[in-house]
């Protein structure tokens, strides 16, 4: 399933969270991290795809 | 001489005497008239003419009655012309009038008076008869003289100001014994064309020659014209009863021309005004939204900025997301620490180290004595190895 970047951003602040929270095992806390990784680096692809299309359009403008 | 006469005779002597006299005939005679009356079946009007001390009978017959322009009221000083006769039946003399003048005032104005405080009363005049003048007339219906300046006039203007408007002309007399009953046919006549508007009148003259614009017949002709009529007649000094019962009162005939149609030169300008108005407030719209769309466009600058928000916010969070589960990480390895810190303290090796020893009776931990016999051989682990020994004596309690 892939989140639109909101809902990314918001799940990976409820990892944080749950992180922080502790008591968590350390192969629950793992795999927490490696979920919050992969919702960062979308985010991030998304954010890098944002910045591509806004530059297209605004050379186009020009 | 001293034969006696009868009264028939006496009468009829005197009425002889009466017709016998020129200077009875045809004569002006100056009076008030009093006892007035109309004798409606006949028509003939009977009255008394008197002065400050005198009275005289009078009688004046339908057949002269009816060419008076006014009717004559009591108290009303005139002039009559008449005859003096003889009434033989009842012996009387009196004024056979064929004439009556109003003294001081004219019979006209008279006339006019009195036709205008009639219809006035009749409220035919009043405002709320009146129809009103279309802005832009399509055919106007010109009642008036077909020879006469004043028609001219009209067409002149009508066709300076507004060439766009049909023009009709219902040629009517103007001045005349026939000039009121003409000019009523053709305001009646004018009703079935398709005139939107009508001017009658005529240019100036005398008030005498203006008259038949101050008759009842054109005055009701022009109160029952479904069709708005705008009145011209003679000078802007002359009013009629024309004017008062018009939709509109033009001083003159070319003030009436004026007055039916708009100038097409100031029209074009105002179509022109229009037009720029139009455009304008078209224009001006146009810019209004033009300026609510950019407002509502987000400019690329701002998207940057967005994203560069974003950015930020999620490098916030990978860091967190990093230092946390580093942390975890670090008190997870504290938490081992900790656990091998106490693994070590309850170590049994430790406990040998401060010089304690381990009994072991064939490989089991001795706990209590009844676990061996006398004899038995046990090893002693101690912190750098371990001895065997022999047990020698086997006592209960807590060593001494």
């Amino acid at each position: 399933m892939i989140l639109d970047f909101e809902s990314s951003l918001k799940k990976l602040e409820e990892i944080i969270k749950q992180l922080e929270d502790g008591n968590l095992s350390l192969e629950n806390a793992l795999i927490l991290y490696k979920e919050g990784s992969e919702l960062s680096e979308s985010c991030q692809k998304q954010i890098e795809n944002a910045k591509l299309i806004v530059e297209e359009i605004s050379a186009e403008g020009n | 001489m001293n034969s006696i006469l009868t009264v028939s005779q006496i009468n009829s002597y005197i009425a002889f005497k009466f017709k016998d006299d020129y200077r009875l005939r045809g004569i002006f005679v100056q009076g008030e008239i009093s006892n007035f009356v109309n004798h409606k079946k006949t028509g003939h009007f009977y009255f008394t003419l008197k002065d400050n001390s005198s009275s005289i009978k009078a009688i004046m017959f339908s057949s002269s009655a009816c060419n008076l322009s006014f009717i004559p009221e009591n108290g009303m000083n005139v002039i009559v012309y008449a005859s003096i006769q003889a009434f033989e039946r009842d012996g009387v003399y009196q004024l056979y009038v064929t004439d009556i003048q109003p003294s001081g005032v004219g019979a006209l104005y008279l006339a006019f008076e009195q036709l205008k405080e009639k219809l006035s009363k009749e409220n035919i005049f009043s405002e709320e008869n009146k129809l009103p003048i279309p802005r832009f007339p399509k055919n106007i219906g010109i009642i008036t003289s077909k020879s006469g300046a004043a028609l001219q006039d009209i067409l002149n203007i009508l066709s300076r100001r507004y060439p766009l408007v049909n023009v009709t002309v219902i040629p009517s007399l103007v001045q005349g014994n026939d000039a009121p009953e003409s000019i009523s046919n053709a305001i009646i006549k004018a009703q079935k064309t398709d005139c939107d508007l009508l001017i009658v009148g005529r240019g100036g003259g005398s008030f005498e020659d203006l008259s038949a614009y101050n008759t009842e017949v054109v005055a009701r002709a022009i109160y029952n014209s479904k069709i708005p009529i705008i009145s011209a007649v003679g000078h802007e000094t002359d009013t009629t009863i024309a004017d008062y019962v018009a939709d509109l009162r033009a001083p003159t005939p070319s003030a009436a021309a004026e007055l039916a149609v708009p100038d097409i030169t100031n029209l074009s300008q105002l179509i022109k005004d229009n037009n720029i108005r139009l455009k304008n407030v078209v224009l001006k719209l146009i810019d209004n939204k033009e300026a609510y769309l950019k407002k509502l466009k987000i400019s690329p600058n701002e998207f940057n900025n967005k994203i560069a928000y974003n950015q930020m916010k999620l490098n916030q969070y990978k860091e967190k997301l990093n230092q946390k589960m580093n942390q975890i990480i670090l008190s997870k390895k504290n938490n081992l620490e900790k656990s091998k810190v106490k693994l070590e303290l309850i170590s049994p090796l430790n406990v040998l180290e401060r010089g304690f020893a381990l009994v072991y009776d064939e490989d089991k931990l001795v706990k209590r004595i009844t676990q061996v016999n006398k004899g038995n051989i046990v090893k002693i682990q101690i912190s750098d190895g371990y001895v065997l020994a022999e047990i020698k004596e086997i006592k209960a309690g807590k060593g001494d």
